[in-house]
């Protein structure tokens, strides 16, 4: 072997065949943030449960048991019975799957609409910018939860009705963000070079754009879900969205419009109310965690 | 033979606050195919203006592009749809850019972005376009293509990231490859690497090259003809040898005589003194007047801006007093 290929041949051999991307990178940060960790382990259980609803709970959601209504809590019915008689744990458990998924549902479809039109206004500008732009104003102008039951007391209260309500209204937080995002990528040389290998506008947003926004539109998505769950509670608390005898967290606390019931009997109000605060304090830490873990700029100094 | 691509007076303006820039005014030029053809000047000559003109690449205000024509294969640019322009762009027309830090997206893997190009214009498979990326990658020499392909643009070099960008202008087999300053951004070491790749992509694909650079050490080195640009127009053009060894125009005689010589011993180095002139508001006679040793005190070159005159087949110059340079060295 010569001299002159032993230096070739070391570096072969050490540099390491890295396939850590972005993600990958992101994923470490985010492993050092306590409270997202902490968020995101509070998510897992409240998930798993939820998923698993009829393994761990005893009872049907919707069994009515007359003879034991309103009973405290016990062996039997470890949360207690509600004014039906039904078993409030098992309740709890069913109602967790409709509420995180109409969050999830509303937040994704939101998010959807969003990053389409903010990456469409970005990239075109002209009278594109200014009519999708235009319309975010005007709908972030009015109050969303008046909106929504203003549309769920018109087409009926239902859970696809509430989901699609949410997600219509909630996209001009996404579409602004993805807009400034697509602004400044714009002019990045990578995206020169890729218009002068021929790219056309749908290409650049979806390969070039929409990743390059995925970070902050993730911490979007995320604070989203935690508002589409508050405002499902709001509103099936307002008995115009989730309907009866499907369990949700907001519908459970219907309950607790009644005085007596708040004095009286907290099993039945307390642990819906608890679940909506935690799921919605975990969803939040997660966002955060993500915000930094996504954005390297305010956790270099952490990192070192 | 007819020429490759033609362009014909071609003038490009930029409407800014300052007034509207006179980029390019009236540059007329033939590539041939499968030469290479060196565009030389300096910062603000208008050389990259040209190149993206003829892609259609300017964003249209502030730029203000016309000419008499720009065909490709007898095919007017300027008045093919926006599809057709992006049918041609990395196709059969790719353009390598001068950084390769910035040219390059950080998020995708360095195989992707070239097997996207591959992708953009050919009807095949992922993996056939994968397939295409990694040979790509053999091609223009950066050793273990396979694990390289899946690894980021942060994990390259300066030099193996302008193979890549190499990769992706050729991944098509394009009949014109403009490469605008590939070289600048470089280490002195890795430029002569990229050069030697660029000629060896040129054989392989047999594409006609329009380099641009602002060193002649690279036009020497490289080029088969020369176009000397100026202040937005061409001062001198003909084929290197020519150029080099009898300059008919005082502008590229300055730039010659600046450059260090081997053959020569002098203590000091002859600059051109001056500085480029204002495109906004351009000189009326010739743009090279005020920094021009030939123009002292001669009313023609302040009042008449000189039209490029043939001097011999292929050699042009946009002297009035050409005639006075046949001396000069």
């Amino acid at each position: 072997m010569t001299a002159a290929m032993e230096p070739a041949a070391a570096l072969a051999a050490t540099t390491p065949v890295s396939t850590r991307g972005p993600a990958g990178l992101a994923w470490r940060r985010f492993r050092r943030h306590r409270m997202a960790m902490v968020g995101l382990v509070t998510l897992g259980v409240i998930v798993v449960a939820a998923l698993l609803a009829d393994v761990i709970a005893p009872h049907h959601p919707n069994e009515v048991d007359l003879a034991a209504f309103r009973q405290a809590p016990s062996a039997e019915h470890w949360l207690g019975t509600d004014s039906a008689g039904r078993d409030v744990f098992a309740r709890l458990l069913h109602a967790g799957r409709i509420s995180l998924g109409v969050g999830i549902a509303a937040s994704l479809i939101s998010v959807a609409i969003g990053t389409l039109l903010g990456a469409v206004a970005g990239l075109f500008r002209g009278w594109a910018d200014t009519v999708i732009m235009r319309t975010a104003d005007i709908m972030l102008s009015f109050p969303a939860l008046v909106v929504i039951i203003v549309v769920a007391g018109v087409l009926g209260p239902s859970v696809v009705t509430l989901v699609l309500a949410m997600g219509v209204f909630g996209w001009p937080a996404a579409g602004r963000v993805v807009r400034g995002v697509t602004l400044s990528v714009r002019e990045r040389e990578f995206v020169k070079a890729a218009r002068s290998f021929g790219a056309g506008g749908w290409w650049l947003i979806t390969r070039h754009l929409v990743p390059a926004a995925l970070g902050p539109v993730t911490v979007v998505a995320t604070l989203g879900v935690a508002q589409a769950i508050m405002a499902e509670a709001t509103l099936s608390f307002l008995g115009l969205g989730v309907e009866p005898p499907a369990a949700s967290w907001g519908n459970m606390l219907t309950d607790a419009q009644n005085l007596t019931l708040i004095s009286s009997m907290p099993w039945m109000w307390l642990p819906p109310g608890i679940a909506v605060a935690l799921t919605v304090l975990a969803v939040n830490f997660v966002g955060d965690g993500l915000r930094d873990a996504l954005d390297p700029r305010t956790t270099l100094g952490a990192l070192r | 033979m007819s020429a490759l691509l033609e362009v014909r007076d071609l003038v490009v303006e930029f409407g800014t606050e300052a007034g509207t820039v006179h980029a390019v005014n009236g540059v007329s030029f033939d590539v041939e195919p499968g030469e290479m053809l060196c565009v030389v000047g300096e910062s603000g000559s208008g050389k990259s203006v040209t190149a993206m003109a003829v892609l259609g690449l300017l964003r249209r205000p502030p730029a203000r592009v016309s000419a008499s024509g720009i065909r490709f294969r007898g095919e007017d640019l300027l008045a093919a749809t926006p599809d057709r322009l992006r049918a041609l762009r990395g196709d059969d027309i790719s353009v390598i850019f001068q950084d390769p830090m910035t040219a390059l997206n950080p998020v995708h893997r360095v195989g992707k972005q070239i097997a996207e190009v591959v992708r953009l214009h050919r009807p095949v498979t992922r993996k056939q376009a994968w397939q295409r990326a990694v040979d790509l990658l053999t091609l223009v020499g950066v050793p273990d293509p396979d694990s390289r392909a899946r690894q980021y643009p942060h994990e390259f070099s300066g030099g193996m990231r302008q193979r890549v960008m190499i990769a992706m202008a050729i991944a098509n087999d394009p009949a014109l490859l403009i490469a605008d300053e590939p070289t600048t951004a470089l280490d002195v070491t890795i430029q002569a690497q990229v050069l030697g790749l660029l000629r060896k992509a040129q054989r392989e694909t047999g594409a006609a090259t329009i380099l641009i650079t602002h060193d002649l050490g690279v036009v020497a080195e490289m080029a088969d003809r020369v176009v000397v640009m100026y202040g937005g127009a061409i001062v001198e053009q003909g084929d290197v040898t020519t150029v080099f060894a009898a300059p008919r125009h005082p502008y590229t005689l300055g730039l010659l005589e600046s450059l260090p010589r081997l053959d020569r011993d002098t203590e000091e180095l002859t600059p051109i003194s001056g500085s480029p002139p204002n495109l906004v508001a351009p000189p009326v006679g010739c743009t090279f007047a005020a920094r021009c040793p030939v123009a002292a005190g001669r009313d023609r070159c302040v009042t008449e801006r000189p039209g490029l005159v043939p001097l011999a087949p292929g050699h042009a110059s946009a002297c009035h007093f050409h005639e006075e340079l046949v001396m000069a060295r």
